[in-house]
């Protein structure tokens, strides 16, 4: 069986998956997109995808660790005199930059309309759009703490955001509490959207899940910020109560993933709030310092999915 | 019934169709989304203090772009250099608008009618899919190859364009094309000699079509001029096939007439329509006015 992963070589999660699939007698190929165009030869049409001479349309199923970000500038940090260089060049590096990207999109949405590829490439956009996810959770009557979103100014003139935390929208960013972000921000909040969440005291539980099969999960064990990502010293293995699982299957259901790491918050009163659905989760981490086999369960779906 | 356009106030096209819309007895409300005052809940989506459920339909004139920094303006060197710091905090803040309002879309869609749907409005920025699910539908478009081979046999093909517009379409050269492919890659095409023509469509109706006149390779010229033209039947059948293959609900499709038989080249789910309606006297803004009030009573 032919496996392709989406992602670079040196990622942990990308060899832990990888290593997994070789295990049970699967070839795998990584389509690694980091020095594309330069250093990947690739082309396609409507009936072949050509990458480094291989038909990815002979091939049996996809992983996608990575999909790639909009980011026109060179990703490693300048120098002021080297940014100076670059006057003139923006226009063509944004030409670039979207060139590549329609490129990569455009591959790997015909790719998804013809093998398996976990996760569906409408299931990434969930991730850049936390308010709809939160909103489709909602609706659907998935226990979501209340949120904001909006512009940071008017929401913070409009509504008490005392007892809320700030979360990006779109990712990276750093949880923090509200009224901290707003301080820090103060100058161009005008400019800024924000997203803000109902604070829940409590743990944060990551539970992994394909849409078949509830894997596992364990509290995070983390420093005293609010962000659980900041500082992890390890993990506790929690028994998921069924109703929790049901919930996390519900929303894999709603965002369209079929593997995903969800985070829930789980408060001090022993309730199960959930935070979100993650389409290309961190595991490797989480695998070591667990036992959970995210990775074994994560390789043999995908052969389930291949056949 | 309210209806919900999508884009800047002083674009021509919001006009427009707002002028139509009114004449024909709807409210309408201009939403430009980076001006807008929007506050998401779980309980409600409000744009500028009204909540989208009001509304019957929405227009969308244009997603906003994401752009951390001026593009097509030429940024002065002080202007550059005072971004050198900011750049990735510029970008961040560009991804956190683009997911606020995607999401305000995305909601938009769930309870009304969205001119054109969501998964359709990227695909003049994905070229290669476009064709993909053309051609896949047994639509007419020439063979083509997005590549970023440097090494490719050039030879069948006889133009190069971009996959995600802007950059303009040429003749191809292989030296150029090469030189092209260190940086990006390119879609190269098959060449066919005709008649470059656009035509104007909804789902169900079919508007109008014209011949570009131009000067140069590429049509899309300032001073190109516009023949209304007459289509025979198949012609206008593969026309609504294009349409119903994306899954658009009104589009402008570039074509070429070839030895009576057509040739796609892409279609784009937010034209700039007020170039046939005036260069051609099309009534597209009158014809997209009528679909949105049949659709919603319907």
């Amino acid at each position: 069986m032919e496996m392709g992963i989406f992602g670079m070589e040196e990622d942990e999660q990308v060899k832990l998956l990888k290593q997994r699939l070789e295990e049970k007698n699967c070839n795998v190929t990584i389509i690694n997109f980091k020095e594309f165009p330069a250093k990947v030869n690739m082309y396609f049409d409507e009936n072949k995808i050509i990458f480094e001479d291989k038909n990815l349309l002979d091939m049996d199923a996809f992983y996608i660790r990575q999909l790639g970000y909009f980011w026109p500038v060179p990703r490693i940090k300048l120098t002021k005199e080297q940014w100076i260089k670059y006057y003139d060049r923006y226009n063509d590096l944004l030409i670039n930059e979207r060139e590549n990207i329609s490129f990569k999109h455009s591959m790997i949405r015909m790719l998804n309309c013809e093998k398996p590829v976990i996760n569906p490439y409408d299931s990434f956009m969930f991730h850049r759009m936390k308010p709809y996810q939160y909103y489709l959770f909602s609706k659907h009557g998935l226990p979501v703490p209340s949120f904001l979103a909006g512009g940071a100014k008017y929401i913070a003139k409009k509504c008490d955001v005392s007892k809320m935390v700030y979360k990006p929208i779109a990712g990276g960013a750093e949880v923090v509490m509200a009224e901290e972000f707003l301080k820090e921000k103060e100058e161009e909040a005008d400019k800024r959207a924000a997203l803000f969440q109902e604070y829940i005291k409590g743990v944060n539980v990551r539970v992994f899940a394909v849409e078949d099969e509830f894997i596992g999960g364990a509290k995070i064990i983390q420093g005293p910020e609010v962000d659980s990502r900041v500082r992890q010293f390890g993990v506790e293995v929690v028994e998921v109560p069924e109703e929790v699982q049901d919930i996390a299957f519900k929303a894999l259901k709603i965002v369209g993933m079929k593997f995903s790491g969800i985070d829930f918050m789980l408060s001090e009163k022993g309730e199960y709030y959930l935070l979100e659905c993650n389409p290309s989760p961190m595991f490797y981490v989480f695998e070591m310092a667990s036992g959970i086999p995210v990775s074994e369960k994560l390789a043999e779906y995908l052969i389930r999915q291949a056949k | 019934m309210l209806v919900g356009l999508i884009g800047d106030e002083r674009d021509v096209h919001i006009y427009t169709l707002m002028r139509r819309l009114v004449e024909k007895g709807c409210e309408v409300d201009i939403i430009n989304l980076p001006k807008a005052k929007i506050l998401f809940t779980e309980k409600e989506v409000l744009v500028n203090e009204e909540r989208v459920e009001k509304y019957d339909a929405f227009y969308i004139r244009q997603i906003p772009y994401f752009l951390p920094a001026k593009f097509f303006e030429k940024m002065s060197r002080r202007e550059w250099e005072n971004l050198y710091d900011e750049y990735i905090e510029l970008l961040g803040e560009n991804n956190e608008r683009m997911g606020l309002y995607t999401s305000v879309i995305k909601v938009m869609e769930d309870i009304a009618l969205l001119i054109n749907p969501f998964s359709t409005l990227f695909m003049q920025f994905l070229k290669p899919f476009q064709f993909y699910l053309l051609r896949k539908n047994g639509l007419p478009v020439p063979p083509y190859v997005a590549t970023s081979v440097e090494s490719i046999n050039m030879e069948k093909f006889g133009v190069c364009k971009p996959l995600g517009s802007y950059a303009k379409a040429e003749k191809v050269d292989d030296e150029k094309v090469r030189m092209i492919l260190k940086e990006r890659p390119l879609i190269l095409q098959e060449y066919v000699a005709g008649k470059v023509c656009r035509a104007s469509l909804l789902e169900d109706e079919f508007i109008g079509a014209v011949e570009i006149i131009h000067e140069g390779f590429d049509s899309r010229v300032i001073d190109a001029r516009y023949e209304r033209i007459s289509l025979d039947d198949e012609s206008i059948e593969i026309l609504f096939k294009c349409v119903s293959a994306l899954k658009m609900r009104y589009t402008e499709i570039d074509f070429i007439i070839s030895d009576e038989k057509i040739f796609i080249l892409d279609c784009n789910p937010s034209p700039g329509f007020m170039i046939l309606e005036e260069g051609a006297h099309l009534p597209i803004s009158d014809k997209i006015a009528d679909y949105i009030i049949r659709k919603v009573r319907k």
